[in-house]
Order: C-alpha cells, then sequence, then structure tokens
C-alpha cells in the first residue's frame, strides 16, 4: 500500500530503548505517526485507547514474565493488528522465545537501516490492509450465511403453512370433486332418461344419503291435449315407483315450501293417509299448459333441512330440463304415433326415399319390415338394382314431382314422387305414394285388345265386302266361259287357275274374318290346331317373307278344345314376334306334334306347338319377367301385340301353359301345349 | 223363267245374267232397290236375286215395301258381307234363301233357283 496517500497511519512502538538511540526518527515520521511506549504498561494502556495497525515491539533482554504474557495477548485480543517484533542484538534465545510466546508477523532481527525499516513498516500496513478487508470479506459470508439462514428457516415455515393449506384444501376440494362428480352423474342419468317414472327413481338413488326420507313424490299435471284432465302422482320409496291418478291441484306458487300444513293436508287427502313434514319444491317448465312439483315426506331436523335443500337446490334444474324433455318426448311419441297410425291406415304402399334411394321411411304396406340402409327397390320389389322407370330417376335432378309406371312381380303401380325437405337444410327427400293399376293395366290391356279386334274385325268386314263383289263376278264368269269352252282347250285350263285363285282369295277372305270376329263369352269349340296354324300363316306371310320357314306339322288333325279365335291371336303374334325378333334374315321353325304325358297319374295326352325363331334371343334377366303383365321391349306404340301376359291368361284358360327357351344369340324358342281333346 | 237380278255390283249382275241364260232363262238387271222394286212390279219375275247391301234402297227394304205386292216370285238374298244373314233371318224377311257372295258354283246357283221354281 502506498502510505504517502493516506492521511498518516498510526503505529505503536514499545521500547525500553529511546527511538532516538536507535533510529533516525526523523526520517520515519514524515510516513507513519508513531505513538512511543518505553514499558509494556503505557504500551496496555495506549492500546486500550486507540486502535493500531501495527506493533512494533524491540525486544531487550531484559523482559520480564509480565511483559510477556502482555506481549503473547496482543495476537488474541488484537486480531487486527500486525504485530512485529525488532531484536537489535543477535540472541537467538530472545528470537525463539518472541516466535514461540508472541508469534508475530515478521521478526526484524539485528541492525537496520532506515530505509529498510520502511520497507517492513510499509508491508506490515498492507498486511493490516489484507487483513482487514479478509475480515471484511468474512464478515460479509457470515452475514450472508446467517441472512440464508434466515431464509431457509422462513421458507420451512412457508412450506409448511402451505402444504397444510394444501392438505386442507385437498380434503375440501375432494368433498367438492365428490359433489361435483354425483352431480354430474346425476345430470347424465338424468339426461339420458325418458320416463318420469324413471326421472323419479333416479332421484330417489341419489338422495338415499338422506336417511330421514321417507316418500317422495313426483306431481305432474296437464298437457297438451288432455288440458287437466291428466294430473299424475308418481311416488316411491327405495326401488320402486308407482303411479296414481291425482284428483285435485295442489299449491301452485312457485316457493320451495318447507313444512306447510296446506302441502300435508294435500297430500293427505290425495294419498288417504297422514303426512306430517313435507318439503315442497315445485318445478319450473317451460311447456305451457304443465306444471311439476316435488314433494319430499322427511323428518329431517333444522340442519339437515338446509343440507337436503342445498342437495336439491343443485338438482333442481336438471331435473326440470330432463322433466321438460320428458313430456315433450311423450307428446312427440304420441303425436308420432298418430302419424305412424295415419301413414300406415294408408291401403297404398307409401315411403319416404333419400335421393340414394335409401329408404328412410315406409307405412306397412310398402314393406313389413324397414331395414335401415337398405334401399326402396330391395324393400319394395325385392330387386338388386333400381326399377325400370322410377320416378326418382328424373326427379332427383329436377326436383320436380314426377310420377311412372312401376311393377312390382305381377302386380303394376303407378308411383307418384314429390320432393320433400324432412328439416331445413337438409337435403331433399322423396314421398312415394304407389298406386296399384294392376287390373286397371289389364282391363286396359284387355280393352285396347278388344278395341282392337273390333276395328279389325269391322276393317275385315268391308275388305271382305269389297272383294267378295268382284271375287263373285272372277269366280262366276270363269265358271260360266269354262262351261262354254271345250273341256279340253288351254283356255279352259287357264279359267281353272284363275278360279282356283278366286277360291284362295275368298278362303283367305273367311280366315281374316273369322280371326277379326271375335266372339262374346269366348267359345269353346273343338278344332285342329293345325288348320288353324294353316289358317293364320297366310295373314303372316309379308312378315315371313325374308326368312326360311320350316313348318313342320303333325300328320293328323289335332283336335283341342277351347277359344279358336283367341288361341290365333296367340299364335298369330308369336310368330309375328318371332319375325320382329329376327330383324331381316334367318329361320323360322314352326312345329306341332303329339307328346304323351310323362306323370304317370295322368293318362292325358298333349298337342306341342313350338315356334323357335333364329333372333338375338332373350337376356337372361328379362327371362323371368317376359310373360308378366305390362312387359315390353318394344317403344311406345310399336307394341301392338297381344302381350305375352295376354298369351299366357289364354293358353291357361285352355288348361295348357306357354314356356319360353332361349339363350342370348341363339334365338328364342316358345312352346305351347295344350291338352289334346281326342285322337283322330 | 223370268229372273230378275238386283245387285248394284255390274259384275255380280252380269255373271248370274250370262248363267241364266246359259240355261235358257231370261234375266232382268236392276242396278238398285228403286229400279229392281219398280222391274219387279213390271215384270212379274218368278224369281228374283236380291243383293242385300244397295246405296239406294237395300234388299230387305224392297222386300218390306213390295209387301203384297211381291207376288209368287221366289227371292234368293244374295250377300258379300258373310255372316250378316242366314236362311232363317231371310225367311222371316220375305225372302225364301239366302247365300253368301262369291258362289262356289255360279251353275248350282242356277240349279237351285230352277228347283225352287219347279217345285211349286
Amino acid at each position: 500500500m502506498d502510505l504517502k496517500l493516506n492521511s498518516k497511519p498510526q503505529m505503536l512502538w514499545l521500547s525500553s530503548v529511546q527511538p532516538d538511540q536507535s533510529f533516525q526518527m526523523d526520517g520515519l515520521r514524515g510516513l507513519v505517526e508513531i505513538c512511543w511506549s518505553t514499558n509494556w504498561r503505557q504500551a496496555q494502556a495506549e492500546t486500550e485507547q486507540k486502535f493500531f495497525p501495527v506493533i512494533l515491539i524491540e525486544l531487550t533482554d531484559h523482559v520480564d514474565e509480565d511483559c510477556w504474557q502482555y506481549l503473547a495477548s496482543l495476537r488474541i485480543d488484537l486480531p487486527l493488528t500486525v504485530v512485529m517484533v525488532l531484536v537489535r542484538q543477535p540472541d537467538f534465545n530472545l528470537i525463539s522465545l518472541a516466535i514461540h510466546r508472541i508469534k508475530p508477523w515478521r521478526i526484524l532481527e539485528g541492525k537496520m537501516s532506515l530505509t529498510d525499516l520502511q520497507g517492513h513498516l510499509s508491508e506490515a500496513f498492507s498486511e493490516h490492509q489484507q487483513i482487514l478487508s479478509q475480515k471484511s470479506v468474512l464478515e460479509r459470508v457470515k452475514q450472508q450465511n446467517r441472512r440464508l439462514e434466515e431464509m431457509t428457516l422462513n421458507l420451512e415455515g412457508l412450506i409448511r403453512d402451505r402444504t397444510e393449506d394444501l392438505n386442507r384444501s385437498k380434503v375440501e376440494t375432494e368433498q367438492n370433486v365428490r359433489k361435483m362428480s354425483r352431480l354430474v352423474h346425476f345430470v347424465n342419468e338424468v339426461n339420458g332418461l325418458m320416463s318420469p317414472e324413471e326421472l323419479l327413481l333416479t332421484l330417489l338413488h341419489e338422495a338415499k344419503v338422506f336417511h330421514k326420507l321417507s316418500e317422495v313424490i313426483l306431481a305432474v299435471a296437464g298437457g297438451p291435449s288432455e288440458a287437466r284432465a291428466d294430473l299424475r302422482l308418481i311416488y316411491g320409496r327405495g326401488q320402486r315407483v308407482y303411479v296414481k291418478q291425482g284428483n285435485n291441484m295442489w299449491d301452485p306458487s312457485s316457493r320451495i315450501r318447507v313444512d306447510t300444513k296446506e302441502d300435508s293436508l294435500y297430500l293427505a287427502n290425495e294419498f288417504g293417509r297422514p303426512f306430517s313434514k313435507v318439503l315442497a319444491f315445485p318445478i319450473q317448465l317451460d311447456r305451457p299448459g304443465v306444471s311439476a312439483i316435488l314433494f319430499f315426506e322427511h323428518s329431517f331436523d333444522g340442519n339437515e333441512v338446509e343440507a337436503f335443500i342445498g342437495f336439491m337446490a343443485q338438482r333442481v334444474q336438471t331435473l326440470s330440463l330432463a322433466l321438460d324433455r320428458s313430456l315433450l318426448e311423450q307428446e312427440l311419441r304420441r303425436e308420432s304415433l298418430i302419424w305412424e297410425q295415419t301413414f300406415d291406415g294408408i291401403e297404398d304402399p307409401v315411403a319416404i326415399i333419400d335421393k340414394n334411394w335409401q329408404l328412410l321411411r315406409a307405412n306397412r304396406h310398402f314393406t313389413a319390415e324397414l331395414v335401415p340402409g337398405r334401399s326402396c327397390f330391395e324393400h319394395f320389389a325385392g330387386r338388386q338394382a333400381v326399377c325400370l322407370n322410377c320416378p326418382l330417376d328424373q326427379e332427383r335432378l329436377s326436383l320436380q314431382a314426377a310420377h311412372s309406371l312401376v311393377k312390382r312381380g305381377d302386380l303394376a303401380y303407378e308411383v307418384y314422387s314429390d320432393p320433400i325437405q324432412l328439416r331445413e337444410n337438409r337435403a331433399v327427400a322423396f314421398v312415394n305414394h304407389y298406386v296399384d293399376v294392376s287390373l286397371q293395366q289389364k282391363l286396359q290391356g284387355q280393352m285396347i285388345q278388344n278395341e282392337k279386334m273390333v276395328a279389325i274385325g269391322h276393317l275385315a268386314g268391308h275388305i271382305a265386302h269389297e272383294l267378295n263383289n268382284p271375287l263373285t263376278g272372277i269366280q262366276s264368269l270363269s265358271q260360266l266361259m269354262r262351261a262354254e269352252l271345250p273341256k279340253d282347250s288351254e283356255l279352259a285350263e287357264d279359267l281353272f287357275e284363275v278360279e282356283k285363285a278366286a277360291l284362295r282369295s275368298q278362303k283367305i277372305i273367311n280366315n281374316l274374318l273369322s280371326f277379326a270376329r271375335r266372339q262374346e263369352g269366348g267359345s269353346q269349340e273343338c278344332f285342329d290346331l293345325n288348320g288353324l296354324i294353316e289358317s293364320t300363316l297366310p295373314f303372316l306371310k309379308t312378315a315371313m317373307t325374308s326368312y326360311r320357314c320350316d313348318i313342320d306339322l303333325a300328320p293328323t288333325a289335332l283336335k283341342i278344345r277351347g277359344d279358336s279365335q283367341l288361341l290365333q291371336q296367340v299364335v298369330f303374334n308369336l310368330i309375328n314376334n318371332a319375325c320382329q325378333a329376327m330383324d331381316g334374315e334367318g329361320r323360322l321353325d314352326i312345329a306341332t306334334r303329339v307328346i304323351d304325358s310323362k306323370k304317370p297319374q295322368d293318362s292325358r295326352s298333349w298337342v306341342e306347338l313350338k315356334i323357335k325363331d333364329s333372333g338375338p334371343g332373350i337376356p337372361p334377366h328379362l327371362l323371368q319377367t317376359i310373360f308378366e303383365p305390362f312387359f315390353t321391349t318394344k317403344g311406345e306404340g310399336q307394341g301392338t301385340g297381344l302381350g305375352l301376359s295376354l298369351s299366357r291368361d289364354i293358353i291357361g284358360k285352355m288348361g295348357g301353359e306357354i314356356r319360353v327357351e332361349s339363350r342370348l344369340g341363339e334365338g328364342a324358342q316358345f312352346s305351347i301345349s295344350l291338352p289334346l281333346e281326342e285322337r283322330v | 223363267m223370268k229372273i230378275l237380278i238386283v245387285d248394284d255390283e255390274a259384275i255380280v249382275r252380269r255373271s248370274l245374267r250370262r248363267a241364266a241364260e246359259h240355261r235358257g232363262h231370261e234375266a232382268i238387271e236392276a242396278e238398285g232397290g228403286q229400279q229392281g222394286l219398280q222391274l219387279w212390279c213390271q215384270e212379274s219375275p218368278d224369281l228374283v236375286f236380291l243383293d242385300v247391301l244397295m246405296p239406294d234402297l237395300s234388299g230387305p227394304e224392297v222386300l218390306s215395301r213390295l209387301g203384297e205386292k211381291k207376288g209368287p216370285a221366289k227371292v234368293i238374298l244374295i250377300s258379300a258381307y258373310a255372316g250378316d244373314y242366314d236362311s232363317g233371318a231371310a225367311q222371316q224377311m220375305g225372302a225364301d234363301l239366302f247365300l253368301p257372295k262369291p258362289f262356289a258354283d255360279i251353275f248350282k246357283v242356277i240349279d237351285l233357283a230352277e228347283k225352287m221354281v219347279n217345285r211349286v
């Protein structure tokens, strides 16, 4: 340390020797302020009054024990003071004593120049400064340790307090959580319930912690339609709930009432037994015209009443919501039941279908059982694909009401389909109404056929009349000329040919007339199938022109019984169909034969007519439906034929049957078998 | 035998007249009902071929107009409308026979007419 910069440092110089004798003190006085002590007692007095950073002890040989003790005490009493010992004489004993007893910082030995002494002093002062700073650091560390200790202590207390708090609140929280979870459970329970009875049962279950609760009664009055007539008292205890019809209305005030006489009296009147203490919780309902109340018969004392009211206060809103919903649902169920019954009561099938043909709802005439996820066509027609002519096909795009004729097995339905929106912003659905028009269609078909035949009859009659007159001339004049000519002349022979041609023409006209003439009531004549075919073929000549025809009729007449005109129409249509199917070229086989019954119990013989074409054949999926009414593959106006269903009816009435065999690309063969009337 | 042929079809009249003349009978033609009625009264024929459907007056109408003036003449109704009448119906209307046109054999028709007239 640079002593010059500070105010002069102080030091104590203890020496029995006069300094003047030893050093030129003037040289030191400029640096330090020296306090001289010539004996240890004086030095003690000085050090007690004043602090000296440095003490220099000059030892001489006569040091008594008291002085030694004083000097030894310096190190302990003045720990901040740097103690130096100066021994001018080289006295080993003295030095070792000094080291041993005083334990000085430094021992200065022998004669010493002023400069040396100045250096030692300067070092001693720096040592003091170091000690000082060490001490202050130590002090600070100590202080900080103390503060740390304090803080630690505080923290522990805090933690202890907090832990206690936490423990306390944990219990509370757990209780609250338990309460809340029970409440939540209750709310959930109640939300899933449907009927007021179930609601009461749940409430009973919840309230079973309140042992002093005896009977719980839920009274519900009024309804949308029956007004006040419907007053139900739902009551129970434990696990069972009962319902009885109430007679009178309770006190309608909306306050929670504790043990009022009126409520006890009311219940006593309704139940025919005394009620002592009754808590009444009116339930606020949104439904107009409906009110509800909960009565609790109990034997609570003051605190328990409060606890119970608290318990109920948490639940009464949930209950009222649930009851509201439950009543609404009951009403909706009742309403929807009415609609469902109305829906089911409609004799025609009715269904609601979405735009992907999924069946949403249907009445029982549509399907006995609605399988969700199944389409309308699966339900209604047992089909795997959309019905032919489904009105939805056009309607789902245009959203315009549509109707069309759809088949279901042998029946035909006119389907009226209207788009509806079941809910706002929901996809459109379609209400389909199915009207069975099978009979109408059948009658219409028969009527058309009859009218057609009547028209043909008129036409045929007219043609016959127009042709018969010239034919009379041709035939008669030929005969006349032949009579006037020599028998073997060429001309006579020519005229004979003319006559034959006229005869054939006449026959064709007669056949046409009988074909067209429909006998009312259906005749039951006996006729020859071969003859019928022969008389029919001339009408089909133009239709058959371009085909190779192989006609192989049984050699004998095939007598059958029935309406020959109708059968002729069937044969005509089958041959005509075969020709139309071939479209241009092909081969037509017509054959008749007698077949004996294969069944042992049936001794009858049968006549079989086969009409086979080499057309494209009938697709397998159409083979099933080809005999069904209203089946046609022909365009509108082209299906002028009898229709295979009518053909099947005609054959059926004659006791026979008609079958079809066909493979795609290999043509089709229709076989008619009829019972043989007599063998010729 | 005098035969009156009432038919609006010329070729039918001609056929019947030629066949009748071939057998040596006298034949008169009437082109319609009115003319037929007139000739019937004028000529008093032994036999009349009377067509059913004619534009002015039909065969049955001619018969009903004649009434008692029909005389002894035998009447054969002829028609190209097959199935219109049968001989029973023809007789009810005052005719003796019904024959559909065309005739299978014109000479057999004349034979039939001769038999009917000669039977009397």
